[in-house]
């Protein structure tokens, strides 16, 4: 007797061994994850893991690329920037702050082959000793051997970017012509250092040197030349420099170093990647209520297998660590399959975005697995704990009574734990946490309200009155907050893929389609004084009349009124840079057609007076009002004016127009350089060669190619936003077969019932199927017409065109929606369709 | 020996109808070896007094002693420690868990007893209910009588020194229960096992050593 009770209280010391544990998870999951519930919590894991692990693949190839380049981003330490050239007395500072110096000037110009083909460059003038810091590497043929370049161009050389051997010149030693000098092609350039930072590649680079810019003759007035002076040296040395400069009262000087120009490089990659993020968030998201439905019914399992294993002697502790055991194998699982998916996805991003950069990206690092695993793991802490955790607790005596009701986590909980989870994991993926909420809220708005719409659906729906129907709307009447759960869920993901089409290809459109068909396609800028009537002839013997040319003149604000620029009182950080850089002033007598003037009149042809006449908006940025004096300084004269009146521009006619107009009698005897924009019907080619042999100096810029650029650049980050939203539209489907797979219990039940009234299977599989075809219409119906209501806002309200309804789009989205929903239902239903009624019948046991 | 000492045991719940009382004043005791069968109508309470005695719940007042361990002054996790490596249970709806195998399922007691060999014991024990060629099988694949003896295997496996039994047959026809039962009370004597058994059939009761009848929660 008094040995039993000794075993019995040594059997209080029993704790089951760590492997044990292990063990059991192990073996329970090798089988259980066969389940229909367990692969959707799989799956929704997985996509969740690679839709975030792809844009964080390719957001860490970009931050290598940068981090990569960010030595020699500028190719020096520190640059100066000037829209003139830089003066001696910054020469003479960097000299005695011991530093190297050299120049770099950068201008579009226009190059043209022995055969008259033309093209636009991206001119670069170096000085001796360029690049300061890291080196260029040239190819000695056309993608031949590279080799570090020594020294700059020789005179009468220059380096092309090979993007030109096709159309210009294939070989070294062609000649080319760049404004009034001929130069032999010595090499191309397979690496620029300080290209990199050009995140939009611009024309293709020619590089010169800056000896050879005088005899070219492009630096006349009004090119648009940005000069730059490199610095390099000791950083005491460089920092006293930058001091210097930013103190000095030369506001047109630009100090940069290589911190701070990082920055302004990545704002537009930065962008890019949060709405990458974002589409990301909400297929995490949907992953999220998929993994909420599957885990509530392991849930249901576990609390058996928990009570049983505590029948058995198990501590809670133990149960503890055996479901947590396997939640980690699941996150471990979801977390390598989905990081390998998320590296596939990365490389068809990586491509899509491809033309953004100037080099190849290097391949990604590891790092961005942590995210992917931290992802598996916070999607299962606040998905599927909440539910899970409730099972460990059931209590023991469930082995004996089967008909306890079963303990659910509050929804409270189940939402907290979601929303905290995807609010850390938002705030990670956008790198800001202001923005996380933002966007969790945002999210939470936008789902709610698509579930209060199709409630509202499902309940109007629920009063058709038709046979053929009746049976599938009776399925959508039981599970009211089912439905609308799938509906919403799936609905967003189309509804994003929809609005993003729609943006591509209508709002570009239409964007493109409002610029008159006889807009300018050429502007023709850096035309010296002298060549004025030159031009004017012969455009007018090509038949392009009617176009004037514009005096163009550099000026930079200094003051308004009393107020100088540079001390407050400005409204934004727009205005305050477009006033302190120079820009550009006109003048004029008449009035011009396409400018409205809507406060203050237009002075007299003939004036005498000193005026200014003013873009609108551009003063109300600038916080410039009717009658105030503006103060300009003009090369080294101060030039002073009063606002006389305010003007509209149509900016969309692509006509030359100006932001400050003068009037010629403030204006006339300042250097200037005239610009004009034509339109050329045929013959474009011709017309290009003709102006640059005529006037080698003058710059021409194809209107059409700048607008494809820039589309082009929309139309691929709307692209690749699409993409990841694919991820969002397979976790909403994922919603809805995990929604199918929760209600496939009750589902057995009533095919139950009906079979042994006499029901055939196929009436069942008729009638589920139309409650799916119904679910999917209704999916279809609301994302379809949410994304044309949204497109109407963006195109009509913000945009300010005109809209075109897209019913091929909105037809594409309802028929997306039926069929997948319905092929997504009806796979997650079969196994209730197989079942004998007896088996059904027998389960409810 | 005292395997189970129950003194004045009460359950009651409060539902949304008032307090219901499931048991009232029960006592009793169990030798080593000893078997009881527990009868009564259903819904008199025979599964919560089963409950109590083997430390699933706990009483609303009263004492328990199971093994020496006074059960009612311990919490859940104490009560699961006695329990491990001297209880067994036999349920009427087999309850094995559905991801392991039979032979699988049989390892669990002594895993959780941290019994070592736990696997050869299996075998054994699988070879004694005649189940040796079954056991990768899933539960799924097994018939209602093959998993119940794969649960007899389970309790057996530890060499109980109390096994509780509800209804074991409950959910078997009439010729598999029999062979359920006779392989029970075989097993249970090899290894001198007490053996709390609820019933309602009065045949299986009379092949017990006393039978406890229970109607409205109390002891006849
Ligand atoms: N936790 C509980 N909550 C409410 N009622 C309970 C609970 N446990 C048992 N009962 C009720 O107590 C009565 C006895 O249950 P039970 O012990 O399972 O009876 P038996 O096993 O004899 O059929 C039943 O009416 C049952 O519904
Ligand atoms: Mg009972």
């Amino acid at each position: 007797m008094s040995t039993s009770i000794d075993q019995g209280a040594g059997a209080k010391n029993t704790q089951l061994s760590r492997s044990t544990e292990f063990g059991l998870a192990v073996r329970q999951l090798r089988r259980e994850f066969r389940l229909p519930e367990y692969l959707v919590l799989i799956f929704a894991l997985v996509l969740s893991v690679a839709a975030v692990t792809s844009v964080g693949f390719f957001a860490n190839r970009v931050e290598r690329a940068m981090a990569a380049q960010a030595a020699t981003l500028l190719a020096a330490d520190a640059t100066v920037a000037s829209p003139q050239t830089i003066g001696d007395v910054v020469r003479k500072q960097a000299d005695e702050a011991g530093l190297t110096v050299t120049d770099v000037i950068e201008f579009p110009s226009v190059i043209l082959n022995a055969d008259g083909d033309t093209a636009l460059v991206s001119v670069k003038a170096v000085g001796s000793g360029y690049p300061l810091r890291g080196q260029v590497l040239l190819h000695d043929k056309l993608y031949g051997e590279e080799s570090a370049a020594t020294g700059v161009p020789s005179a009468g050389e220059v380096w092309l970017d090979p993007r030109l051997a096709g159309s210009l010149s294939s070989e070294v030693g062609d000649k080319i012509s760049l404004g009034e000098l001929e130069f032999l092609v010595a090499a191309f350039i397979s690496f620029e250092p300080d290209r990199a930072g050009d995140v939009f590649q611009m024309a293709p680079r020619l590089i010169m040197s800056a000896d050879d810019l005088a005899a070219s003759g492009l630096l006349g007035e009004g090119s648009r030349a940005r000069y730059k002076l490199l610095v390099a040296g000791s950083e005491a040395g460089v920092d006293g420099f930058g001091e210097w400069i930013n103190d000095g009262d030369d506001a047109s000087l630009r100090f940069e170093t290589v911190e701070q120009s990082r920055p302004a490089v990545q704002s537009a990659l930065v962008n890019v990647r949060r709405f990458l993020g974002l589409a990301a968030a909400v297929a995490v998201l949907l992953s999220g209520a998929a993994v909420a439905l599957s885990a509530r019914q392991i849930a249901e399992r576990d609390m058996d297998t928990s009570a049983l294993l505590r029948a058995f002697g198990a501590k809670s502790s133990s149960v503890v660590r055996i479901v947590l055991m396997r939640l980690a194998l699941i996150a471990a699982m979801a977390a390598l399959l989905g990081s390998l998916l998320g590296y596939l996805a990365q490389f068809v991003l990586s491509s899509l975005l491809a033309q953004w950069f100037a080099t190849a990206l290097p391949a990604p690092s590891l790092l961005p697995l942590v995210g992917g695993v931290s992802c598996a793991v916070l999607a299962l802490a606040g998905f599927c704990l909440p539910a899970v955790s409730k099972a460990v607790s059931a209590p023991v005596v469930g082995v004996l009574r089967r008909d306890l009701p079963k303990a659910r986590p509050s929804s409270w909980v189940v939402v907290g734990a979601g929303v905290a989870a995807m609010l850390i994991l938002l705030s990670w993926l956008t790198r800001d946490a202001a923005l996380g909420s933002l966007l969790v809220a945002g999210l939470l708005v936008v789902l709610g309200l698509l579930w209060l719409i199709s409630r509202a659906l499902i309940s109007t729906a629920g009063r058709v009155k038709s046979p053929f129907w009746r049976r599938a709307l009776e399925g959508l009447r039981r599970r009211p907050n089912s439905v609308s759960l799938q509906i919403s869920a799936f609905s967003v993901g189309l509804l994003a893929l929809l609005l993003l089409a729609i943006i591509r290809t209508d709002v570009l459109n239409a964007w493109q389609k409002q610029i008159p068909d006889d807009a300018p396609n050429f502007f023709m800028v850096n035309i010296q004084p002298q060549e004025v009537d030159a031009v004017e002839s012969f455009l007018q013997s090509r038949n392009i009349t009617g176009q004037q040319l514009y005096p163009m003149i550099r000026g930079r604000l200094e003051a308004i009124n009393d107020r100088r620029i540079g001390e407050g009182g400005f409204k934004d950080e727009r205005a305050r840079r477009m006033s302190e850089r120079d820009f550009n002033l006109s003048y004029q007598g008449k009035p011009r057609e396409t400018n409205t003037v809507i406060a203050g009149d237009w002075w007299a042809a003939d004036t005498d007076q000193f005026s200014f006449s003013v873009e609108e908006e551009f003063a109300e940025e600038t916080g410039i009002a009717l009658g105030d004096t503006l103060h300009f300084k003009i090369v080294d004269k101060k030039v002073s004016g009063v606002v006389s009146n305010l003007r509209e521009v149509e900016w969309e006619s692509f006509a030359v127009n100006f932001f400050v107009v003068g009037t010629p009698a403030l204006l006339k005897d300042k250097p200037a350089s005239f610009v004009t924009s034509v339109y050329v019907e045929d013959g474009q080619a011709e017309f290009v060669r003709d102006v640059v042999r005529k006037f080698p100096s003058v710059t021409v810029l194809e209107v059409g190619t700048m607008i494809e650029r820039v589309t082009g650049i929309l139309d691929r980050a709307a692209l690749a936003v699409q993409y990841v939203f694919l991820f969002t539209l397979a976790a909403g489907v994922l919603v809805l077969v995990a929604a199918v797979l929760a209600s496939r219990r009750e589902r057995f039940h009533e095919a139950a019932i009906l079979r042994t009234l006499g029901a055939s299977r196929k009436y069942l599989a008729a009638s589920m199927s139309r409650e799916f075809v119904f679910i999917g219409l209704l999916a279809g119906l609301m994302a379809s017409t949410i994304a044309a209501v949204l497109a109407w806002a963006i195109v009509e309200l913000v945009m300010n065109l005109e809209y075109h309804f897209n019913w091929v789009l909105w037809v594409i989205g309802v028929v997306v929606g039926v069929v997948a929903i319905w092929i997504a239902g009806s796979v997650a239903s079969r196994p209730v369709l197989r079942q004998s009624p007896l088996a059904v019948i027998r389960s409810q046991v | 020996m005292t395997i189970i000492q129950a003194i004045n045991l009460s359950k009651q719940v409060v539902t949304a109808e008032g307090t219901l009382k499931i048991l009232q004043e029960v006592s009793l005791s169990l030798d080593s070896g000893e078997v009881i069968a527990v009868v009564g109508p259903s819904g008199s309470g025979k599964s919560t007094l089963l409950a109590l005695l083997a430390g699933l719940d706990s009483a609303s007042s009263g004492e328990i002693n199971l093994l020496g361990q006074p059960m009612h002054q311990l919490d859940e996790d104490g009560r699961a420690a006695v329990r491990a490596g001297q209880v067994g249970f036999v349920f009427q709806s087999f309850q094995l868990l559905p991801g392991l195998t039979a032979l699988e399922n049989v390892m669990l007691p002594l895993e959780l007893a941290s019994v070592g060999d736990a696997r050869a014991l299996a075998e054994s024990q699988l070879q004694l209910v005649g189940l040796a060629s079954r056991q990768q099988h899933l539960p799924s694949q097994l018939s209602g009588g093959e998993q119940q003896r794969v649960a007899l295997a389970r309790a057996f496996v530890i060499a109980p020194k109390v096994l509780f039994a509800d209804e074991p047959t409950g959910n078997l026809d009439r010729a598999t229960g029999d062979s359920i039962v006779d392989l029970m009370f075989t097993m249970r004597a090899e290894q001198n096992s007490a053996l709390v058994l609820v019933t309602h059939d009065q045949r299986l009761a009379s092949r017990c050593d006393r039978v406890l009848t229970v109607t409205e929660g109390r002891l006849q």
